[in-house]
């Protein structure tokens, strides 16, 4: 156990005031040991030595059976945020309230759902209909959220949300004392904070639980909690005034309008990481998505200078106007539509009408043809043809990986590296598929990247994100924007980098260089968010054709070899120099990963271009 | 591609009618002992695997042990992806003979008191596992249930009797449940209903292998259930053929766009020289796949438990129990005899699709022959209709 975790014994909690002790819950008597001690040692002992500190006589573990047995009754020993040492935490710690942070002490599967939707709503708007299964105050006001002014008392199955409101929001809430009702959702870039009780224990063995493939978790908003003062604590009572159950008519659609937009930034966000063993260029974010992110925040200048414009269909998947043809507002209604898969006669109709409008009709027909044969794979062979509408592509992506049952929303990246060579159609099959499977239905992490280029392997993640763990600024405030974009479409879009900057310092980044003759390091940042780019140098790719070829040692027989002869031969692991017909001969023989360290390491020098023709040559067989 | 092993997600488990219960089991660790019982598909191993996974991200000292050596295997994958040590989950047999020294026969159990002894002398007594979960463990004799929980914080088993395929000597469920209760407590008990992860024009095409005397396969809750859940997907594909290398040509395409795991599932293990028809052992299905160029894996009961899995598996119906693909492809509906049980599992081991070939010069083992026509779309290999004057021609 690390300084400061809590761990019980006979009902009494106690806290660890080094690194390394252990509780060894088995033993009755001598049950602490230190990473110095062989032998256990009493709890008293361990007092006395200054190892822990006895914290609490109450039972943790009785807190949530006795308020089971009787909800109304309020017998728990009530807990707040404590403010915690923690290595990525640079915001303001929470002991007070400040004019907009409200709490929602909320059932942890609750705090789970509201993470994978990347939502905080009210129960009634629940699909699965479960919302009343949860043990917490929200399940009395389906309607609304209720939040709270001040700290709150926990179950030991609850969490305390900290929640960021805006002051029109608050204005615009109901309120009953210290008690606000909102009858809308909140995007979860509000969530600032995660109050844990600290009858959990370790944090970060708690949080380390939270294996939930689709449930983003922040870690660094997590802080332990301890008992609020008493003025502090509400009563919470059902209020007669507002006991309607009935949701809003039309948000639904507007929860399902952010589940689409969600779902298109966090399948775009990856789609250039899923290339670069095919391309030898690795990026964390394709530049697109920071033009997009303009069009979306309405700012300027985050995207790289070379970015392209994105494509129309991109921007109106995400509700900004954009000119459209018929066809792609057609394409545009599929991603958006709710259904459990895309029956092959809709996406027939669909691609009967892109036919028509098309100029190369045979081609698209006999695409068509495979596609609806079940050869997706040869048909979009076809597709990516630059003589075609790109819709047609988009549609055969769509069709193919539109099971939401089959969880094709996985399945999709396992050969996009194989499928797609054209980097502007599969974004924007990726986006209409984000679209169409929504975000909730994502995983928070890539399972794995199939397809990754030796060289740029080591320096990168191989689980990276896929839904938003509220790391920086910038990705909280393109949560806003699109929460905005789809609860108000009609309203101007307003800024909120003012409502988070106060509350969210950007955290500590520290970038190190790649220095290397392989790769070209063009890592950059968009306002506080770092952008990984990496692109495999030319000589970067000879060590590599290098690795491939088939020999172990290279000679004077080979085109490499006699080109290498001059630098390597100093180096050569055997050398002979005989005369044959009255003219001298030089023969030497190399390790051929002697070669590649001397490459690697810059020890000769070499012309990659005329390398590479050499290699080429060598690997037709044309060397004698 | 190597298989990959997914956990279902937590909306996923939501939207089944024992969701919210499944996703407090997976967190409760209010207990010395436990039993979570449930029919095929209820969710017990999920729950199971869950468990292993959050705990092993704790840093707890865990084993799972199951009886199928597929589902081991598959679950052996997770390691990609969770970090879970492949060592944590094991057969029972294969976890407590080396640790004891000494065999476990199902068929010859050992006494409670000789269990008790061998335990007490192995290195169990002093490893202090955090929680062990016993899979299928109604497979298992009752002295396993009298002494395991004594060498770990928490046991946990999953349990059913419907499911037993050792009935002389493996444990019932009330005879665990009162030797957890009795001796090991805490106790908690869990219970799951049916919960199914077939679409509903997967399950209404597969339960009309299975006599409509079986109330419990016919009962027309579980499709109005499935329709309610929005549970759908297309129609399983029916596709007839004469000539077995057309419909390997038209198995190579579907293969090679079947996405995620795929299973291709045989009624026989070994090659069968009495039975020798193309597409109904797991050895030739292998072989012909295998010869078009597409990385697939292969498991019966006389090969060994593969030591890698391919996303692609030939395995027989049997062995593909519990387990669930993308895509299940079957390569010959038709089989000399009658094994409606055996049919049901295979089709309902599809998530998304599934491909049944029919061979037409085998009409009289033909089990699809009787089937609703709305129930399947059909395609032949023998067939190509003209596109008709005027249409698209796709």
């Amino acid at each position: 156990m690390y300084k400061g975790s809590i761990f019980e014994k006979d009902g009494i909690r106690y806290e660890t005031l080094q690194d390394g002790i252990e509780h060894v819950a088995k033993n009755r008597s001598a049950c602490i040991r230190t990473k110095n001690l062989s032998k256990c040692i009493t709890i008293k002992q361990a007092i006395r030595e200054g190892l822990i500190i006895q914290i609490t006589a109450v039972k943790s573990g009785d807190l949530f059976k006795a308020e089971k047995k009787d909800p109304g009754k309020k017998n728990l020993k009530p807990v707040v945020f404590d403010s915690i040492a923690s290595e990525y935490l640079k915001i303001e710690r929470v002991s007070s309230r400040k004019e907009n942070i409200y709490f929602m002490p909320v059932d942890k599967l609750r705090a789970q759902v509201y993470l994978a939707h990347g939502l905080i709503y009210p129960s009634v708007y629940d699909k699965a209909g479960l919302s009343n299964d949860f043990d917490d105050s929200q399940c009395q006001t389906p309607a609304d959220l209720t939040l709270f002014e001040t700290l709150q008392p926990l179950k030991s199955n609850q969490l305390l949300l900290k929640i960021l409101l805006h002051p029109n929001e608050i204005k615009s809430a109901e309120q009953t004392g210290k008690i606000l009702r909102l009858a809308i959702p909140l995007p979860i870039s509000r969530l600032i904070g995660i109050g844990v009780p600290s009858s959990v224990g370790d944090i970060n063995r708690y949080v380390d639980g939270w294996v939930k493939p689709d449930v983003p978790v922040p870690r660094y908003l997590f802080t332990t909690a301890t008992a609020p003062s008493k003025s502090d604590q509400q009563e919470f009572r059902w209020d007669s005034q507002r006991k309607s159950v009935k949701p809003i008519e039309g948000l639904s659609e507007s929860i399902s309008r952010f589940d689409r937009y969600l779902g298109i930034m966090a399948l775009l966000r990856n789609a250039r990481r899923y290339f670069s063993e095919k391309t030898g260029y690795y990026a964390d974010y394709p530049d697109v998505f920071f033009s997009i992110c303009e069009r979306v925040l309405g700012k300027n200048g985050l995207a790289p200078s070379e970015s392209q414009m994105p494509h129309p269909l991109l921007l109106s998947l995400l509700g900004i106007e954009a000119q459209t043809s018929q066809t792609v507002s057609s394409v545009l209604l599929l991603a958006q539509s709710q259904e459990p898969y895309i029956e092959k006669e809709i996406a027939r109709s669909l691609a009967n009408e892109i036919y028509n409008h098309a100029e190369d009709k045979e081609t698209l027909a006999q695409a068509f043809k495979m596609l609806f044969s079940g050869d997706y794979r040869s048909a979009i062979q076809i597709l990516q043809r630059p003589s075609l509408p790109i819709e047609a592509a988009v549609l055969a992506g769509l069709y193919k990986f539109s099971g939401r049952q089959s969880n094709d929303q996985r399945t999709v990246k396992q050969r996009l590296h194989q499928d797609w060579s054209n980097m502007n159609q599969v974004r924007l099959v990726l986006a209409a598929i984000g679209s169409y499977h929504g975000y909730t239905s994502l995983d928070a992490r890539e399972t794995s990247l199939y397809s990754i280029h030796p060289l740029i392997r080591p320096y990168i993640e191989n689980r990276p994100e896929i839904k938003f763990h509220l790391a920086t600024n910038f990705e909280r405030q393109l949560i806003e924007a699109l929460y905005q974009r789809a609860f108000f479409p009609q309203d101007p879009l307003q800024d909120s980098s003012a409502l988070y900057e106060s509350f969210i310092a950007p955290k500590d980044r520290k970038t190190q260089r790649v220095a290397s003759n392989l790769l070209v390091d063009s890592t950059y940042f968009v306002e506080d968010l770092i952008v990984y780019r990496y692109k495999v140098t030319l000589i970067g790719r000879i060590v590599m054709l290098l690795r491939s070829w088939k020999r172990d040692t290279i000679d004077e027989n080979t085109e490499v070899g006699r080109y290498l002869m001059s630098q390597c031969i100093s180096q050569a692991d055997e050398y002979e120099l005989s005369k044959k017909f009255g003219r001298q001969i030089l023969r030497y023989r190399i390790a051929k990963n002697k070669v590649i360290d001397l490459i690697m390491e810059q020890k000769i020098s070499i012309n990659p271009r005329v390398l590479e023709v050499a290699l080429e040559e060598d690997f037709k067989g044309n060397t004698k | 591609m190597p298989f990959e092993f997914h956990l279902p997600s937590m909306e996923e488990m939501r939207a089944t009618p024992d969701g919210m219960g499944m996703l407090r089991m997976i967190d409760d660790d209010n207990f010395h002992t436990a039993l979570i019982s449930g029919c095929p598909g209820s969710g017990k191993t999920t729950v199971s695997i869950y468990r292993l996974v959050r705990l092993n991200s704790q840093q707890a000292r865990i084993r799972l042990l199951t009886y199928q050596n597929l589902l081991v295997l598959a679950i052996r994958k997770l390691a990609n992806v969770q970090q879970v040590p492949p060592q944590c989950v094991s057969t029972f047999h294969k976890w407590y003979c080396p640790i004891t020294g000494s065999a476990f026969n199902t068929d010859r159990p050992p006494t409670s008191q000789e269990m008790s002894e061998c335990l007490q002398r192995s290195q169990l007594s002093h490893q202090g596992l955090d929680e062990i979960l016993i899979d299928e463990g109604q497979d298992l004799p009752l002295c396993v249930y009298q002494n395991i929980p004594n060498y770990a914080d928490r046991c946990f088993v999953g349990a059913d009797n419907g499911q037993q395929v050792h009935p002389k000597h493996g444990a019932r469920m009330e005879e665990i449940e009162q030797s957890l209760r009795e001796s090991f407590g805490p106790f908690q008990r869990f219970a799951l209903g049916r919960n199914f992860r077939n679409t509903y024009e997967t399950y209404r095409f597969a339960r009309q292998f299975i006599s409509m005397n079986n109330l419990v396969a016919w009962d027309e809750t579980i499709l109005e259930r499935l329709l309610h859940e929005n549970r759908r997907g297309p129609k399983p594909i029916v596709i007839t053929y004469r000539n077995p290398e057309q419909r390997n040509e038209h198995m190579r395409v579907t293969l090679q766009n079947a996405e995620g795991n795929v299973a291709i599932l045989c009624p026989l293990g070994p090659y069968n020289r009495n039975y020798n028809h193309s597409g109904a052992s797991v050895d030739e299905v292998h072989e012909f796949v295998t010869q078009m160029g597409i990385p697939v894996s292969k498991y019966h009961h006389r090969t060994g438990v593969p030591q890698d899995l391919q996303r692609r598996l030939v395995t027989t119906y049997k062995s593909s129990k519990g387990m669930e693909f993308n895509v299940v492809i079957i390569p010959r509906i038709n089989f000399f005899t009658e094994i409606p049980e055996e049919l049901y599992v295979a089709c309902t081991r599809a998530r998304g699709q599934l491909f049944i070939y029919r061979d037409l010069g085998d009409p009289l083992y033909d089990p699809v022959g009787g089937f609703l026509p709305d129930t399947y779309d059909s395609e032949s290999l023998e067939t190509h209709p003209a596109a008709e004057a005027g249409t698209v021609p796709f």
